[in-house]
């Protein structure tokens, strides 16, 4: 990490500004509010108003508990509106906007609806906006008087608008144009989100009566060796922050793509003293451009708020079922030999794999699109070879473009002027891997478009449908530029600044090339990305990027990918093993074991390391990594029915414990425990040599041991024995987890096999679980060729029954094969111990027995097995065991 | 007898383990089960004793009859999953794929490479075999050798010490001498000034200089054996460069000692590989002299510079070199993999591939050390001079004083003693070397093989070093560390350092072939090398007989558990 590389507060003028700005110095009243088609607007005068100097502010309403606030300037000198960022917002938003009929007015306030027992008020002098639940302020914007907003203008006579940076110069043509606001959180305990950053989950504040630190920094980078603690912002920016305590969960989203710093405030920063400073948390935004167009989210719970956010950004795509087994990467699988020798070595150590990735150096010298004529001179072969066991491949493209005449990419982008150009109007050069670069100017649809027809299989020369891709370095990383990035005076079509759009560059360079998988033959897309903004969920997974073997940054990588879950990406994960160093076989063996239950499960490594396979650390390390890989694909049905879920309502796969318990202030800044769903919970090591945990289990209901099947009590906290085996993991009373024990090459193999039903019983003897299945491949499930179950256990038995009914039908062989109940008591097992089995009108019986809960050797048998009961998994059917 | 179904997957040496009748065990005596659950598709053992024939359970093992070939273990996980494992088919059979039995045809491709093997084996053991008397023969003439060299060296060192007395004796005389003749000077010069005669002859005043420059000569000698003695002692240590007058005054019948082909030590001089360059030894210790600088200096960096030092964290190099190897090796040749199924997968212990090409160059050792000269050292025991006259040294000033002749021809014993400590110590060196169970490396020692792969050429000296060479530029991968893996491999460690990262290191893994060659070099990590190397020295006698019996049995229709997966 070369921190003096990196803009800090004081060297970037307008944070500087906005930090030294004391409360109550806003000054800008609101004009009386008119309703105008159906949203609620009014004009902001500053003080010593010019008459031209005026802003707008909009006020509107959608479904859900959404509110949304925008401010833009009234007039711009040249009519050169300010920056919106586009293709965000989710289409149809505007479908699900409430017309608004009223507004109250009264002792100077504007107050009208926003959902049931919700309202939104307009202070007008000063003025201010807040949402209110009765008597009760839940969110308040610009209640502690910081707003500001710096309105394009004409230059002045002898006005330099310049910025050095280092070498770097900003020539700044618009000027100062930055806007800052603060947001109050009333009756909050902690604040979450604004990734991406390597930090812990409940954000600490950085500024009180002294100052703490930097303040959040939303700026996407590529950030070299970046440390585990810090408010540094990593590769990407989601300027999307929730507020939780034991009453309720609020949120609160400023759609703005500049560069963007958020100080989170410790009581009494503002002078107020006692109780007042305590009544909940404020925070202090501020971004270089752009508009104010913010929204609040009023819960009341934390999944409420993050399926009002998924609602305004769009929820995760439906990955394809391949992609949430286990990928197998490195910088790099040097040639076709290479490849077909770690692929070989998986089935001899019998460890599922389903993708194997191929980084930059597999292009001819770093032109994307094309293979190294030496490496990998049959890639249509190769493919077929890893098609012929159902596995896939990832290449890389990265949206640094190799000048070279004689590349036709290049040719073709520089001929129809497609580069981002400098500020000078011509292509703008940088440097990457490629050496002298340029960067296709994806923000305009039409280059988006062109950039999407390159992944035709025509096109792309040597791809077949098993390859899916990798977008890197989208930050944009440029070697050259300020900040390891792209100059902000850079320029995209229209005429809009770099510093503009800066943190959506990657967004729209994943969303085209996603687009492009898209269109190759009506399958999914799998396309990783590392630079990540609101809204990424809708396009595909990313991971957190260049990390380092150590234990540091194996404890970090769960707070980190708890933040991006709860902030809409569901489907991420962090690099198993560490991309630098190299990491001890301990170490290696706990980042599979944690890495097997992130969203996202990729082992990648630096060109520098040595081979860490999962055969590389030998016995017996293989063993335990391939039983942790093993444990990943029994709970594959698990993870894509928790996939649909996050695709359906926007709820993150991996949940901190107050998403499922958020009245339990214990779990509020718990970060090194996690939920998958609402059913498991993990507690990784995160320390060499360990051999003693604290694990805390929240809730009224027992947990059972996955693997031992041993019942713990809810509500508290244990110090537990940890083995080298495997990490503690739990199944909370009360659910059914899906799973298919059978092990396989790969994911693609598993489609027929059976199921296991694993039963948790709760206090009451009851528990309940989903399974939702379709093709994993194509979006035939939009149109209803799904399959998707809810299973009940109740008065001793379990039952069978649609959980959403399906339009088109999708077909499965598979079976249940085994169900499992732990906390079953025993004594109530009829002594014939034969369950009764009614399908399609048919009754027939089954064994049962006592069986361990997963099938190792030498585990006790501490649950109850149904032997056989054999029901379809797509009929309705019920077992009864008591 | 079990009916088909039910006996689906068991080796036939495991039948009658399930044919007991009554209920039947997991082996692992964790429970009992009825027959009736046997491969009845669900898992009652967790060792999958119940489930042979399915993929119920997840340590379960399936047996492939593989009838025209060999009968093969699969995992559990192989059965009914869609891929044809077993060449018979016989993993496939819920009927949602249909696999043909190619049993036969591979069955007869895999003997016929098996024939193949057995008769690289066999003929390499005989090359072995061969190998290992040429061994014990020489072993036993250099063992003489060294002590016959041991004696001379007592002998000479002798010779040596008393020309080294009578040397003494004679500059004393000599020194007495001059100092009587500069007395006799001084008399005659004060005489003569007295006489007002003043001349003096220039040759009287070179003499003390003479004197002067002949202990320098001595001086520098005893420095020279020191050195040698040195040597001697610490023998696994490199060996320095020997003085230069024994490259000069090498003898023929001294460098008929070594075994043809192996290169003269001069020679190895010239190829030992360049020192690894300064800025590679600085980065080693850690200090980066692009990152120093950059704090204080990017800002007089032009925006190339500023990309690459900046590339250059994630890949140690310049980025422009990374790049440009991108775009050479289009241009290079390349003579790589080409003759390989890429895609064959790496089978452990497919020893066969390429072998074919190898024809076998029977090695002329000519049995040199038998003509090594034995006589030449009883002259030694005769008088000093007259021995010296023997050796043929030569009187270096014929018209020069009793004094020079005994100094010349203590300075040329000397030598010659400097020279064969030398070469004491390199064979006592060699003899110390492991070479092998049985000594069938011995005919590699010292040996260098060279592989050229794309734009490097590898180089590998057996019990020395090896190198990658491309032009001018080498690398070191590293020294001579010995064989690991009962005669399996050989490490060689300790090579240059790479930037970020650990010394190189070369693992070698020997595998049987009829000539002595180098291939498949790779770099699996990063700076950890491999390479392949083929020589008889592995062709097991007792392997030979193995892969017989394993070929008999094929032929036979036999039955014999292969290795090949498990």
């Amino acid at each position: 990490f070369k921190s003096e590389e990196f803009r800090k507060c004081q060297q970037t003028p307008f944070c500087k500004d906005s930090r030294a700005r004391k409360p109550g110095s806003s000054g800008f009243r609101a004009s009386p509010a008119e309703v105008v088609d159906g949203f609620v607007q009014a004009r902001l005068i500053p003080e010593n108003s010019t008459g031209s100097d005026n802003l707008v502010l909009k006020l509107m309403v959608y479904q859900g508990g959404v509110l949304r606030i925008k401010v833009d300037q009234e007039n711009v000198p040249g009519g050169k509106k300010r920056f919106e960022v586009p293709d965000v917002l989710v289409d149809g938003l505007e479908k699900k906007r409430l017309w608004l009929q009223r507004i109250t007015a009264k002792d100077g306030l504007s107050t009208f609806y926003l959902s049931s027992g919700h309202e939104v008020v307009l202070q007008h002098e000063p003025f201010q906006v807040y949402v209110t639940r009765g008597q009760e302020k839940l969110v308040s914007v610009n209640g502690k008087g910081l707003f500001h907003f710096e309105q394009r203008r004409e230059k002045q006579e002898g006005e330099n608008w310049e910025e050095h940076f280092r070498s770097h110069t900003d020539s700044r043509p618009y000027g100062p144009q930055s806007i800052g606001f603060d947001v109050s959180f009333h009756g909050a305990e902690h604040v979450y989100g604004i990734p991406e950053r390597a930090t812990s989950l409940a954000l600490k504040p950085t500024r009180g009566t002294e100052e703490h630190s930097e303040p959040y920094r939303l700026f996407n980078l590529d950030v070299f060796e970046y440390l585990a603690e810090s408010p540094f912002g990593l590769y990407g920016s989601i300027p999307f922050m929730l507020s939780h305590g034991s009453k309720r969960t609020s949120g609160f989203f400023w759609l703005n793509a500049a560069e963007m710093l958020i100080d989170v405030l410790s009581p009494g920063w503002d002078g107020a003293a006692g109780e007042e400073s305590k009544q909940g948390i404020d925070t202090h935004w501020f971004a270089e451009a752009g508009i104010v167009d913010a929204f609040v989210f009023v819960g009341p719970g934390p999944k409420d708020v993050v399926q009002q956010y998924t609602g305004v950004t769009g929820t995760t795509a439906m990955p394809p079922f391949f992609s949430i087994g286990y990928h197998q990467c490195r910088w790099n699988y040097k040639d076709e030999a290479d490849v077909a020798q770690v692929d070989a070595k998986f089935d001899e150590y019998d460890i599922p794999y389903d993708v194997i990735w191929l980084d930059i150096e597999h292009t001819d010298g770093k032109r994307y699109f094309t293979w190294d004529p030496i490496t990998f001179p049959t890639p249509k072969e190769m493919q077929a070879k890893l098609e012929a066991k159902g596995r896939h491949m990832v290449a890389i493209v990265d949206p640094h473009i190799k000048r070279d005449e004689g590349f036709a990419l290049h040719k073709e982008a520089t001929s129809k002027g497609y580069y981002v150009k400098n500020s000078h109007g011509s292509d703008y050069d940088g440097w990457c891997w490629p050496g002298s670069s340029s960067y296709p100017d994806l923000v305009n649809p039409e280059i988006r478009a062109w950039w999407a027809e390159k992944f035709t299989l025509k096109n792309y020369v040597g791809s077949t449908s098993i390859l899916h891709i990798w977008n890197d370095m989208n930050e944009p990383s440029v070697f050259n530029g300020p900040e390891v990035s792209m100059p902000r005076d850079n320029l995209h079509y229209n005429g809009i600044e770099h510093r503009d759009v800066h943190n959506a560059y990657g967004y729209y360079f994943h969303m085209a090339t996603t687009q492009g998988l898209r269109n190759r033959e009506g399958q999914r897309p799998f396309v990783l990305s590392r630079a990540v903004f609101a809204g990424t969920q809708k396009i595909g997974p990313i991971w957190t990027g260049d990390n380092t073997a150590d234990w540091e940054q194996l404890r970090v990588s769960v707070p980190m990918i708890l933040s991006l879950g709860i902030t809409g990406i569901a489907f991420t994960g962090a690099d198993v093993g560490g991309f630098f160093g190299n990491p001890s076989s301990e170490l290696l063996t706990r980042w599979y074991q944690l890495g097997a239950f992130y969203p996202f499960f990729r082992a990648h490594a630096h060109l520098d390391t040595k081979r860490r396979e999962p055969w590389i650390p030998g016995e017996p390390y293989t063993s335990r990594i391939r039983e942790a890989i093993h444990t990943r694909y029994a709970l594959l049905p698990y993870y894509y029915t928790l996939f649909r879920e996050a695709h359906e309502t926007g709820i993150p796969v991996m949940r901190p414990l107050w998403f499922e318990h958020p009245n339990d202030p214990e779990t509020f800044a718990m970060d090194d425990e996690f939920l998958i769903g609402d059913a498991l919970l993990v507690r990784s090591v995160y320390t060499e040599g360990s051999n003693l945990e604290t694990v805390y289990l929240p809730g009224s209901e027992p947990w059972f041991d996955i693997k031992t099947g041993q019942s713990f009590n809810g509500g508290k906290t244990y110090k537990l024995a940890v083995s080298q085996d495997s990490i503690p993991a739990f199944q909370r009373g009360g659910t059914i987890i899906p799973r298919k024990d059978r092990f396989r090459r790969s994911s693609s193999q598993m489609v027929d096999d059976p199921y296991t039903l694993v039963i948790a019983l709760n206090s009451t003897q009851e528990a309940q679980g989903e399974l939702y299945i379709d093709d994993g491949k194509s979006y035939e499930f939009e149109k209803g060729a799904f399959i998707h179950r809810r299973f009940s256990f109740s008065g001793g038995k379990l039952s069978s029954s649609s959980a959403s009914p399906a339009s088109k039908s999708y077909k499965t062989l598979s079976t249940v094969e085994r169900i499992i109940i732990l906390g079953l008591d025993a004594k109530k097992v009829p002594a014939a111990h034969r369950a009764l089995v009614e399908e399609g009108g048919q009754d027939r019986q089954a064994d049962i027995e006592a069986a361990p809960p997963v099938l190792r050797a030498k585990l006790k048998s501490n649950a109850v097995a149904v032997r056989l009961p054999n029901v379809s998994i797509d009929k309705d059917w019920s077992i009864k065991v008591l | 007898a079990l009916p088909a179904e039910k006996a689906r997957g068991i080796a036939p040496e495991d039948l009658k383990y399930y044919q007991g009748g009554g209920p039947l065990w997991c082996k692992d005596k964790s429970k009992s089960f009825a027959l009736s659950r046997l491969n009845d598709d669900y898992c009652d053992c967790p060792d999958g004793t119940d489930e042979p024939g399915t993929s119920a359970c997840p340590e379960g093992r399936f047996y492939c009859r593989n009838a025209g070939h060999s009968p093969h273990f699969l995992f559990s996980s192989r059965v009914n999953d869609g891929i044809c494992d077993c060449c018979d088919g016989s993993d496939e059979y819920n009927g949602r794929t249909t696999c043909s039995d190619t049993c036969w045809e591979s069955g007869k491709k895999s003997r016929e490479k098996l024939e193949k093997k057995v008769s690289v084996y066999k003929e390499g053991a005989k090359i072995r075999a061969k190998d290992i008397r040429h061994y014990k023969h020489a072993r036993k003439q250099q063992e003489g050798e060294l002590s016959s060299l041991k004696k001379e060296e007592k002998s000479l060192k002798e010779i040596t010490q008393k020309l080294k007395v009578e040397l003494e004796a004679v500059e004393e005389a000599e020194r007495l001498e001059r100092e009587k003749k500069a007395k006799e000077e001084q008399e005659r010069k004060a005489k003569e000034e007295a006489n007002k005669n003043d001349t003096t002859t220039a040759a009287e005043e070179i003499v003390p200089e003479e004197v002067q420059e002949g202990v320098t000569n001595v001086d520098s000698h005893e420095a020279d054996n020191e050195l040698s003695q040195q040597v001697k002692e610490g023998e696994t240590e490199h060996k320095p460069e020997p003085p230069a007058a024994s490259e000069v005054e090498t003898e023929p019948e001294h460098s008929e000692l070594e075994p043809p082909g192996v290169s003269t030590e001069a020679e190895q001089l010239e190829s030992k590989p360049q020192l690894p360059t300064e800025v590679e030894v600085d980065t080693e210790s850690g200090l980066e002299p692009a990152d120093d600088s950059e704090s204080e200096d990017t800002d007089g960096l032009s925006k190339e510079e500023l990309g690459k030092r900046v590339a250059s964290r994630w890949t140690g190099g310049s980025s422009s070199e990374r790049e440009d190897k991108g775009e050479d090796k289009v241009e290079e040749e390349y003579d790589g993999n080409d003759d390989k199924d890429v895609y064959s997968g790496h089978d452990d212990d497919d020893e066969d591939d390429n072998y074919d090409n190898f024809g076998y160059d029977s090695h002329n050792y000519t049995d040199s050390s038998e003509k090594a000269d034995t006589s030449w050292w009883q002259k030694l025991r005769q008088a000093p001079r007259a021995l010296l006259t023997l050796l043929g040294l030569k009187r270096m000033h014929v018209d020069a004083s009793e004094a020079d002749r005994i100094r010349s021809e203590y300075r040329q014993a000397n030598n010659k003693l400097n020279d064969l400590q030398s070469k004491i110590s390199e064979l006592q060196k060699k003899l110390k070397q492991d070479f092998g169970k049985e000594g069938e490396f011995f005919s590699l020692y010292d040996q260098c093989f060279e592989r050229r792969q794309q734009k490097y050429v590898y180089k590998v000296c057996l019990y020395k070093d090896s190198t990658q060479e491309e032009g001018h530029s080498s690398t070191r991968l590293g020294s001579w560390e010995g064989f690991l893996d009962d005669y399996k491999s050989i490490k060689f460690q300790n090579g240059d350092h790479c930037w970020n990262g650990p010394q190189r290191s070369l693992k070698v893994r020997l595998r049987c072939g009829l000539k002595s060659e180098l291939s498949d070099i790779e770099e699996p990590s990063r700076c950890e090398y491999a390479a392949s190397f083929w020589t008889p020295a592995v062709c097991y006698e007792e392997r030979a007989k193995e892969l017989q019996a394993q070929l008999d049995a094929l032929r036979a229709g036999a039955i014999v558990p292969s290795h090949d997966e498990l």
